[in-house]
């Protein structure tokens, strides 16, 4: 019986680690191929993500050295096309996408006090999916060169008649598979968040992570279905004879535009709501008091979750639209930024007042709290039609593109990985590596991203694969590959930490960091079955409650 | 329980100057050349959005200055020390959640109405004084005086203080006319009649450029748009009008006048006419429409070839017509091995159809 | 202290309760089927606004040589397919009633219904006046019910799939039939879908 003595039942702090026992390297791939473990599945998925992570920046590392200085020599245009395609195609897809699944999968099921997720094998179905997916882009380079029109790839520019190779076909086929496999992650996020709950988990005390999840996942099933719809038109017509995007034949070049940018734009906000969520649960850790405002954290995230497909053509500014249509796009996207506003202010608020522990997940989270404003700010700028036409298309939306998915989701991602790490892993990352870390990969991004500010209001259209001497752009533009060199050291040294703590690092327990919710209450690494016994919590915070027996959060009427 | 350990004032000195760093930068910045952008106006319409944007910056400046106190001072101010109790457990506050979600919503308002004001306010005038169509090719510009006769690549003239008409057009992939000192930029889409206007307060040469990705040479896709006085402009105009005739007056040495018969002879007997028109030589003389290539009939009158890539000086027209995929690697017109002497002759004929 | 609601709630419930999951509501099956369904309408609900898009900047509808789509032949079909869902709904009423072999009729009546209609879609297709090329109102034409007919195809495949269980192992009982239930779902979505589809493709 639930008694004001035993707070939490089912769950007790566990004291120690648990000792995995010593089995060889075969068992552990055999084990990880067949698989249908949470969070083995989330392990994947986080390794998945941190390999194309560095895929995607070594690209992004040729970008910036063929830009480096006016008339670069190191890629051919052809080459270049390639390189920026493929490293945004790799970000947004192969890495952001398939961490934050990780994340989920790894700890939505934790968090809610569940023993796996709703559909284990679906669960596999995704990740394989994500792997054939992220492979197949990839080998396009073997049929005649990888995709080269952009992450968003507008038509007609990537039709046959001007992109004779296989890469398109390839990209499109990819793109759906990694499109089928985030709907059925999202479906299993979803109906486990839906229907696995620990007696007691109601809405109101969810985990912000979780509710984010939720949103993100809801985001991915009604948005994903546009790119498909997009990529098919695109099949036919390249291989098939129709005519949807062909001017001529009385298609239309934007309708690629309206569909691309109906699943587009809700993909910006898919990744990066989780990451708000991940930075609403270590924010307050370490700041020791609870999350300011928490029903204004997660209702506007669903409030986001619905604008955000209503606001797509801010992306078309320039394609001239009638006026009535950049109005409406102008005042949805406006209207956007003031639940995300609600939610810059809480987190600050959760700061205030607190007992901050500085150590390198604080750091990457209030990193993320100073770094994305200003990619939210470059954002609400864009929505300034007559600006747009301006810096539409130039260095400036570069910028607002980094600040938002590096300075935003990718800070965030490293705060959540430097804080869940010693869960996943039973081992701490080295504090000291990890301020090396930080720093670099700090300065490194605004060294990188922020001179791109400059150059786009200094007229330096993107996506060019050169620029000529006497324009004004070689320093800002040099400043910024020596900046990405330094990201490059930062997540080195990242690399190095990880492997190193795995060695040797030392042994986290099960609640390094004094946490409150349901993750920490287990062993890290978690036991196959999460949970010896079904927790059952009354607040938001089951973990203080079983520490401050006299002083639980729903004793005071607070959730 | 790990905990850290630094506690480094220098730490948030470095974390302060990271972001304020490149702002000094952006402020100091003394490279010259750096003109070819809105913040540089020429025209009423860079004119407002210049200002607009300043205003901008400062608005966002001061929320990110704002929010990056209160979190730096949050930071110092409430850092732990040893032995610091928990703190008292706050969990939210109704009245501050209502003043910021209806402060940033004012700010908001206030931007929308500036939005929605500015872009009635740069809006087409009714009085526009010509029609331009500017065609997106792979990868130059091709401009067409309507009902002028006059057909020309990469360079566009316009009298300074009218208002003149831009209509877009694209027979192949998506293009984006911007010229960053008049105006803002427009997206050209087959099938679809988009329109701009272009009106220069100043003359002055305008750097133009595409900026919608539009294939392997998107980058040197550029164009200049010639602002100048209204005779200037008719002058050019008429020029414009006539068939390719050498100009060979002025001090041009008898040997030049022999390589530039030579060069028109010669030029006839290469496979230029496959892709260019030279009105008058091979071409009747009303037919000025560029094909693949741009029209040649004045190419020796434009500041630069290639769609911006060269100043069009002798030396760089014979390193073009050298080999063209040395200059711009991937573009339209191929290398066709043409020996120095001819090279020669029709760089002499073409520098001279001013 | 005032105790919460929410400790009250928690404290009638009980600690030896079992996780929400089971027997509250429905399933988590039906949950992610609904989930896979609202997906796949979004899908449908793009194609159409894509088709009626290009409709409306088309003008002229069909093109100039193509002869308006006859209607009278897809009526029946589409009267067939929508007949199916009678058997179908029959047979997972009696799957909850426990009578296995009247699952049985209703699933081969509802899969051969609409295997008819596909032989019908078939037919339509080799004899249409207008190709996949005949601008773009043969591609939407043949993307749009294409598409369908693709999906009319896994449901009858997942009726199968159920049909073949049935027979082989003593799988559905009146309990634990989610299989059919969801072959029902699937195939009153496929169903309404193509009303939509017809509606728009062919009458408007
Ligand atoms: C994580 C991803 C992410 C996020 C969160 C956002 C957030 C926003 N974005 Fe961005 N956007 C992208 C990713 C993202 N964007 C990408 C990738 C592109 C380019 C795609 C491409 O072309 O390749 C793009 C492009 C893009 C454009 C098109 C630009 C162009 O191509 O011309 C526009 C235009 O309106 C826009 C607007 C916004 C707005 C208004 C927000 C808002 O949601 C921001 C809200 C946040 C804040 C406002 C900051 C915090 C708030 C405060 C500190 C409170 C006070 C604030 C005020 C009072 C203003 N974005
Ligand atoms: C999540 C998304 C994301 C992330 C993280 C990044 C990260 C980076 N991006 Fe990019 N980017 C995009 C999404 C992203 N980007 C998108 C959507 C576009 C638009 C594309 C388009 O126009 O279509 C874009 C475009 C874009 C451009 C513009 C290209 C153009 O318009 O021509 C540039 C140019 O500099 C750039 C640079 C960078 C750099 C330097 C990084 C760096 O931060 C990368 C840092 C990472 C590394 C450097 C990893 C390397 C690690 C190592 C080397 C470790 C060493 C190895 C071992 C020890 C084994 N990006
Ligand atoms: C197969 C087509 C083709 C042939 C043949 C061809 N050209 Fe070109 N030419 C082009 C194209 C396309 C461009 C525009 C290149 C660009 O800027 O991307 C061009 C550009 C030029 C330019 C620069 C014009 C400007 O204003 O930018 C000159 C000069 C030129 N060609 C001269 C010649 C001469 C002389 C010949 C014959 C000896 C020739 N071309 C043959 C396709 C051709
Ligand atoms: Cu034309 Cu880019
Ligand atoms: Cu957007």
């Amino acid at each position: 019986m639930v008694t004001a003595t035993s707070p939490t039942p089912g769950i007790t702090l566990v004291p120690k680690h648990s000792e995995a026992p010593q089995r060889s390297i075969g068992y552990h791939i055999k084990d990880y191929l067949t698989t249908v473990d949470h969070k083995k599945i989330g392990m994947m998925y986080l390794f998945v993500g941190v390999f194309f992570f560095v895929a995607g920046g070594i690209e992004a590392l040729f970008v910036r050295l063929q830009l480096a200085r006016p008339d670069g020599k190191i890629l051919n245009p052809e080459q270049y096309n390639q390189m920026y395609t493929m490293h945004a195609t790799t970000m947004v897809f192969l890495f952001a996408i398939p961490v934050l699944a990780g994340f989920a999968n790894y700890f939505v099921p934790l968090m809610i006090g569940a023993r796996d997720m709703a559909f284990p094998r679906m669960n596999a179905l995704g990740i394989w999916l994500l792997i054939c997916g992220g492979v197949m882009m990839n080998t396009s380079l073997f049929f005649g060169g990888l995709p080269n029109a952009g992450w968003f790839a507008y038509a007609p520019n990537t039709l046959p008649e001007y992109n004779p190779s296989h890469a398109m076909d390839f990209w499109a086929v990819s793109l759906t598979l990694l499109g089928i496999s985030s709907i059925v992650g999202s479906i299993n996020i979803i109906v486990t968040i839906l229907k696995m709950r620990c007696p007691g988990m109601r809405f109101n005390t969810l985990p912000l992570f979780v509710w984010t999840a939720m949103v993100q996942s809801f985001l991915l099933v009604f948005a994903l279905p546009s790119l498909t719809t997009a990529a098919v038109f695109l099949l036919m017509d390249r291989n098939f004879g129709t005519n949807f995007f062909k001017a001529g034949a009385g298609g239309d070049p934007l309708l690629w535009q309206h569909l691309f940018w109906a699943f587009g734009h809700p993909e910006v906000y898919i990744l990066i709501l989780p990451v708000f969520g991940m930075v609403s649960e270590i924010l307050p850790v370490f700041s020791r008091k609870p999350i300011f405002g928490y029903i204004f954290i997660a209702w506007s995230s669903v409030a986001i979750g619905f604008l955000s497909f209503i606001v797509w053509a801010h992306h078309m500014f320039d394609t001239g639209l009638p006026s009535a249509a950049l109005a409406f796009f102008a005042s949805s996207t406006t209207l956007i930024a003031i639940p995300t506003a609600v939610k810059v202010f809480n987190w600050t608020a959760t700061l205030w007042a607190g007992r901050i522990v500085v150590s390198t997940p604080l750091l990457f989270a209030v990193s993320f709290l100073l770094m994305f404003p200003i990619g939210g700010l470059s954002g609400v700028s864009l929505a300034v039609v007559p600006f747009d036409w301006q810096v539409t298309d130039t260095y400036y939306v570069v910028a607002h593109i980094h600040y938002v998915f590096f300075g935003g989701s990718t800070l965030g991602l490293f705060a959540a990985l430097y804080y869940w790490f010693p869960k996943m892993t039973g081992r701490m990352l080295s504090e000291k590596l990890g301020m090396w870390n930080f720093w670099l990969i700090f300065l490194g991004m605004n060294l990188t991203f922020f001179p791109m500010h400059m150059l786009g209001l200094l007229g330096m259209p993107r996506r060019q694969w050169t620029y000529h001497e006497g324009l004004g752009w070689n320093l800002y533009n040099l400043i910024s590959t020596v900046g990405a060199f330094m990201i490059a050291a930062g997540v080195a040294v990242f690399l190095v930490n990880a492997i190193l703590s795995l060695v040797k690092g030392t042994r986290a327990g099960a609640d390094p960091w004094d946490a409150w919710t349901l993750e920490w209450a287990t062993t890290s690494p978690p036991a196959e079955y999460n949970f010896a016994r079904t927790p059952v919590v009354r607040s938001r915070r089951p973990l203080w409650d079983l520490k401050h027996p006299d002083d639980q959060d729903w004793m005071h009427g607070g959730h | 329980m790990s905990r850290p350990r630094r506690t480094s004032r220098r730490a948030f000195a470095l974390l302060v100057s990271a972001v304020i760093l490149p702002l000094v930068l952006a402020a100091c910045s003394t490279e010259p050349g750096n003109n070819h952008t809105f913040l540089n106006p020429a025209g009423p319409v860079a004119d407002t959005v210049n200002n607009l944007w300043w205003l901008l910056f400062w608005i966002m400046l001061a929320i990110e200055v704002l929010v990056a106190t209160l979190v730096i001072t949050a930071l110092v101010r409430f850092r732990r020390k040893p032995n610091d109790a928990d703190p008292v457990q706050i969990t939210g506050n109704t009245r501050l959640e209502i003043a910021w979600t209806v402060a940033p919503a004012a700010i908001l308002v206030v931007l929308l109405v500036l939005t929605l004001s500015t872009m009635v306010s740069v809006s087409e005038p009714k009085e526009t004084t010509m029609n331009i169509t500017a065609a997106g090719k792979l990868w130059w510009w091709e401009f067409d005086y309507q009902g002028m006769n006059v057909t020309t690549g990469n360079e566009m003239h316009i009298p300074v203080g009218e208002a003149v008409h831009i209509d877009l057009a694209s027979d192949n992939v998506l293009h984006a006319f911007w010229v960053p000192n008049l105006s803002g930029k427009r997206e050209l889409i087959p099938g679809h009649n988009n329109t701009l206007w272009l009106k220069a307060d100043t003359a002055g040469t305008y750097r133009g450029e595409c900026a919608e990705f539009c294939g392997v040479e998107h980058a040197n896709m550029n164009f200049i748009v010639v602002a100048e006085s209204r005779p200037e402009f008719d002058a050019w105009i008429k020029r414009q009008q006539t068939p390719a005739t050498p100009v060979t007056t002025g001090n041009v040495s008898a040997e030049q006048r022999a390589l530039i018969d030579q060069g028109q002879q010669t030029i006839t007997k290469q496979a230029c006419a496959g892709c260019h028109v030279i009105a008058g030589l091979n071409q009747p003389y009303s037919v000025v429409q560029g094909k693949i290539g741009p029209n040649l009939t004045h190419v020796g009158s434009r500041a630069y070839i290639a769609a911006g890539t060269l100043e069009n000086t002798p030396e760089n027209l014979a390193r073009w017509l050298r080999n063209p995929q040395e200059v711009k690697p991937g573009n339209k017109m191929p290398n066709l091995n043409l020996d120095e002497t001819t090279i020669k002759q029709i760089v002499a004929y073409l520098e001279s159809l001013k | 202290m005032a105790v919460s609601q929410a400790a009250v709630h928690d404290t009638a419930r009980g600690a030896s309760h079992q996780p929400e999951v089971a027997g509250q509501g429905r399933s988590i099956g039906w949950w992610a089927m609904i989930f896979m369904i609202a997906s796949e309408v979004i899908f449908f609900a793009n194609l159409i606004v894509a088709y009626l898009y290009l409709r409306v900047r088309a003008g002229q509808w069909p093109p100039e040589g193509v002869p308006e789509l006859e209607l009278l032949f897809p009526m029946v079909n589409t009267c067939i397919l929508l007949l199916s869902a009678i058997p179908m709904h029959g047979a997972h009423m009696a799957i909850r009633r426990g009578d296995r072999r009247g699952m049985q009729i209703g699933l081969v009546l509802a899969s051969a219904l609409g295997l008819i209609f596909l032989g019908g879609q078939a037919y339509e297709y080799t004899h249409a006046k207008f190709t996949l090329e005949t601008g773009v109102f043969g591609g939407t034409f043949f993307t749009l019910t294409g598409f369908h007919g693709a999906h009319v195809a896994v449901g009858i495949m997942i009726m199968l799939a159920c049909l073949i269980r049935s027979f082989f192992k003593q799988t559905f009982n009146k309990e634990h039939h989610f299989a059919v239930e969801a072959a029902a779902m699937y195939w009153h979505f496929v169903d309404a879908v193509w009303i939509i589809v017809f509606a728009v493709v062919y009458l408007l």
